[in-house]
């Protein structure tokens, strides 16, 4: 039972990582994004309309992505708490 | 703003861009990692629990892909547009820190690279609009939303109606084919199979008909 704790432990820990990497991600488009509005005021081209577009889309892929590996995490915690 | 700011903020926001996705990629990796780790940790248990973990994380891998695939169509976007503000200047210059291998060299690293770093590849090196390959990619995700209690995984390659092969990537140790890893599969077939044609509608069909023939 030791080598699955360890096991879903060390899981849980690159998956933090993951989560970490994101938060990191996530925070570089946000800064972005304010000065982009700025630079893409009154641009018509649909190319540049599409970045802000799909860059919001990014960040909720993010906020999304982090939640969904934390939740997958505490399934695991619950599990060892029934095994263990 | 003057046009020469534009072009340099702009600048600047495509430099955070390419530094999200290279985070993003480590991240996919991560969930990778993660993903392997507790199917070795669990060996074979069937507990609920520990299926409901592994479905969320298999989500998540597959939601990594897709934004990593936002990020590389907005720094494309905005590339293009740089090169119209400044044709010639550089600033439009699509990132050349990419990889963009042939067919035939995304074939040969699939048994090294990581399953996202491939994608990631992959996306780059697509020859129609990203956000094309995405609707079309939308659809044959519905296309999958099967239960098939007799699934196995899927082949490691399938073969378009010219003969070309294809990728087909998925969760290989998936004991059921959970939205999940359906998911995850769309995503990996659907964005390869994409980015080697432009018939991408009727090629992606062949793959999955192959699939369902398995």
């Amino acid at each position: 039972m030791d080598e699955v704790r360890d096991g879903i432990r060390a899981a849980q820990d690159s998956a933090q990582a993951a989560v970490a990497a994101l938060d990191g991600a996530r925070s570089e488009i946000e800064r972005a994004r304010g000065p982009l509005m700025v630079a893409l005021k009154g641009a018509m081209n649909p190319r540049a309309t599409s970045v802000e577009v799909d860059l919001g889309q990014a960040v909720e892929g993010f906020d999304e992505l982090m939640q969904i590996l934390r939740d997958g995490a505490g399934k695991f915690d619950e599990y060892l708490g029934t095994v263990t | 703003m003057a046009l020469g700011e534009v072009v340099a903020q702009l600048i600047a926001v495509r430099g955070a861009i390419q530094t999200a996705i290279g985070l993003t990629a480590n991240a996919a990796d991560e969930v990778t990692d993660a993903l392997a780790k507790a199917e070795d940790a669990l060996a074979g248990a069937n507990h609920d629990l520990a299926m409901e973990g592994l479905g969320l994380w298999r989500r998540a891998q597959s939601g990594d892909e897709f934004t990593v695939a936002k990020l590389v169509a907005a720094d494309e976007a905005l590339a293009e547009y740089l090169e119209i503000l400044s044709p010639g200047s550089g600033a439009g210059t699509k990132n050349t820190d990419i990889a963009k291998p042939s067919g035939e060299e995304l074939v040969k690293a699939r048994p090294t690279g990581s399953r996202s770093q491939n994608l990631f590849r992959t996306m780059v090196q697509r020859d129609n609009d990203i956000d094309d390959a995405m609707k079309d990619l939308g659809k044959h995700q519905k296309f999958l939303e099967i239960s098939d209690p007799d699934w196995e995984p899927p082949p490691t390659y399938t073969t378009n109606e010219v003969g070309h092969r294809i990728p087909v990537m998925t969760a290989p140790d998936a004991p059921q084919p959970d939205a999940a890893s359906i998911g995850s599969l769309a995503v990996a077939s659907g964005i390869l199979i994409v980015a080697g044609a432009k018939k991408a509608k009727d090629i992606t069909k062949t793959a999955i008909e192959h699939w369902r023939s398995k």
